[in-house]
């Protein structure tokens, strides 16, 4: 009896260290397998010094390399959005050829055209979807998908 | 507060007076309006001062004092000296433990008993707790004594035609830094997050304020001028935990949309607004497809595209519609020629307003080369068919083969030709029931010399155009009402 009145402190102070480290587990593991967008990086300015070497010098830098990952089983989607339109329009990039066995995958993006878009923001998203043809290249979205994962945004800033 | 300062300003009718010699004092004249006291520490207006005509105060000044919220006591007396006498200001400031009594000797210091340590130590707890609302009352106070909702002001302006100019006024003990990004597409701003314009030199200063102004050119413009948002970003000293509403990120982050045009530089410019009215999404339409289409604040053309549903990544230019006179509204029907789209589905249109692009005819755009910002409109539509065969302007002889597709389901389909001169359409088979996307053919009959219109009616019920029957005009729905869809015309001329 006195042994158990002894442990009961202890027993509760475990149980209540696991109930405060299950949410944080859960979290921590979210946000490791969420879609996301590995380069560019938030606040990148286009073209990047040795990354956008394809960007010829002096003429406008519309495509971009970019590089992201998914989890295991979500098909990846790249979308793109003009911070200076309004409404919000959200464009779906060219598809992604092949995800790699760590969930990383490249793609290219379009920031604007040729003579539109320069000196202008625009933020990347990577939508992780568990259908492989939940988007199409071009479609336009109001509205990011609320049955795909997406990862943070990315804004870069496109110099020319 | 720094050996030698006071610890304290005066301000005469706003402006910062100076005292004179080593006595703390101020001679004011007889023109002097406001006198007020700030404590440099805190900020706060320790006193509002009622001037006095020199005489009523030459003989016996007018003494008053007040507690100084960073510590100390402060006694400021109004009097007069000279012939004539001059109002003199003079004010002391007093350190706390200089005013503090001391008239008996310092007690021996001596153990606390156990009920003061615990008293002490609980009121350290409290103290502990009482931090962050201490900090939060601080800082709601000081905004509040401002007299104003905001402890930061901004305003933008247009002062040239293309020249934009921002002021900034800020409280010195609540803002650390602002920064400003014109936004301008032409000339980003070296720094991300754009350039500090405070702390400056070029500040001006104005009692616990600094106003900062800052100005920018945009370069030239055409055509329907170019959009832009120019934001102040403002970063507060180090913020209680829980922030003072006037300190909101929104409220620290301050936005304006202008729009500089070859006239000037428009502030909050009206929304540029492109709809289709008319028709439904999803809507049957014949190939001479009428659109209404509703412009607000559209200030370049608006082209239209279309993309069929099995390329959607190309668009092909079908027209353009101008934009409305500058300030106006518009809601106009227009026609557009989409024969050629949907014929295995349905098509989407595509309004942009641009001046980026000048198309031609028929020209194809890859769908990455079409402006992405500029204001558009789409809508998805279906045709109730096509006529494949014969192509426009093709030399057909007496009789000759008719090819077509219906893309719905129910139909019967009958060939009509319309000679242009003779004027009556004429039907040249028994109605056959239409399978959707499934190709049917019908020789029809041309007559004598003449240019012809080649049509294709689709109608649910198959007694509506039976073979031979001359018509006068084309009806557009049976007795039940249903509608009947209309294919063509496609113009050809006898070989």
């Amino acid at each position: 009896m006195s042994a158990f009145r002894l442990l009961r402190p202890s027993v509760g102070l475990a149980l209540c260290a696991v109930f405060l480290a299950l949410p944080a587990q859960g979290a921590d593991a979210g946000k490791k397998n969420g879609p996301v967008l590995l380069s560019p990086s938030d606040g990148d300015r286009i073209p990047r010094p040795e990354v956008d070497a394809n960007c010829p010098t002096g003429q406008a830098c519309r495509k971009i390399f970019v590089i992201g990952r998914v989890a295991a089983g979500q098909t990846p989607f790249l979308a793109v959005t003009p911070l200076g339109a309004s409404p919000q329009r959200i464009w779906i990039q060219p598809p992604i050829v092949a995800t790699k066995p760590d969930g990383t995958f490249d793609g290219f993006v379009y920031l604007g055209t040729d003579r539109e878009g320069v000196g202008e923001k625009f933020s990347i998203f990577v939508f992780g979807c568990p259908q492989k043809d939940r988007f199409k290249e071009a479609d336009l979205l109001t509205e990011l998908p609320i049955d795909c994962a997406v990862s943070p945004p990315v804004t870069v800033l496109r110099l020319r | 507060m720094r050996h030698g300062d006071p610890g304290f300003t005066v301000y005469v009718d706003g402006e910062i007076r100076k005292f004179t010699g080593r006595s703390n004092a101020i001679q004011l004249d007889g023109s002097d309006g406001a006198v007020e006291i700030f404590d440099d520490e805190s900020g706060t207006r320790l006193a509002a001062i009622q001037l006095f005509e020199p005489e009523d105060v030459l003989n016996d000044p007018w003494t008053s004092d007040v507690e100084v919220p960073s510590g100390g006591h402060l006694t400021y007396t109004l009097g007069a000296e000279g012939n004539p006498p001059r109002l003199v200001l003079s004010v002391r400031h007093e350190a706390q433990a200089s005013i503090a009594p001391s008239t008996s000797p310092e007690p021996k210091r001596q153990a606390r008993p156990l009920w003061a340590r615990r008293v002490a130590f609980a009121a350290c707890i409290l103290l502990m707790l009482g931090t962050t609302t201490v900090s939060i009352v601080r800082y709601d106070q000081l905004i509040h004594d401002l007299g104003w909702d905001e402890p930061f002001a901004v305003r933008f302006a247009a002062v040239d035609r293309r020249v934009l100019q921002v002021n900034v006024t800020v409280n010195r003990n609540v803002i650390r830094e602002v920064f400003i990004d014109w936004g301008d597409s032409t000339n980003p701003d070296p720094a991300p997050d754009g350039i500090r314009i405070y702390p400056s030199p070029d500040a001006k200063r104005y009692r616990r304020t600094f106003v900062i102004s800052a100005r920018h050119e945009y370069p030239p413009v055409s055509g329907e001028g170019v959009s832009a948002t120019a934001r102040v970003r403002l970063v507060p000293f180090a913020l209680p935990r829980t922030r003072p509403e006037t300190l909101t990120e929104d409220k620290l982050h301050h936005t304006q949309a202008v729009l500089v045009t070859t006239d000037g530089i428009i502030l909050d410019p009206p929304q540029a607004r492109l709809r289709v009215a008319a028709p439904e999404p999803q809507a049957i339409v014949s190939t001479a497809t009428e659109l209404t289409v509703e412009m607000s604040a559209i200030r370049a053309p608006v082209h239209v595209f279309g993309a069929d549903a099995t390329n959607p990544l190309t668009y092909r230019y079908l027209g353009s519609i101008p934009p409305p006179a500058p300030g106006k509204k518009s809601r106009e029907a227009h026609v557009v020629d989409t024969s050629g789209l949907g014929a295995k589905g349905s098509f989407k249109l595509v309004l942009v307003s641009t001046s980026l692009l000048a198309p031609v005819p028929a020209q194809e755009f890859p769908w990455q080369d079409i402006p992405r910002a500029a204001p558009r409109a789409e809508i998805e539509l279906r045709h109730a068919g096509a006529i494949l065969e014969p192509e426009p302007d093709a030399a057909v002889s007496g009789i000759d083969t008719v090819r077509a597709v219906a893309s719905i389901r129910g139909q019967y389909a009958s060939v009509i030709v319309h000679p242009v001169r003779e004027g009556r359409f004429w039907v040249q088979n028994a109605p056959l029931p239409a399978l959707e996307f499934a190709e049917f053919r019908v020789a029809a009959r041309f007559g004598g010399r003449d240019q012809y219109e080649v049509w294709v009616a689709l109608a649910a019920d198959p007694t509506l155009l039976p073979e031979g029957a001359v018509l006068e005009q084309r009806p557009l729905a049976d007795s039940a009402g249903r509608p009947v869809y209309w294919l063509g015309p496609v113009f050809v001329h006898l070989e």
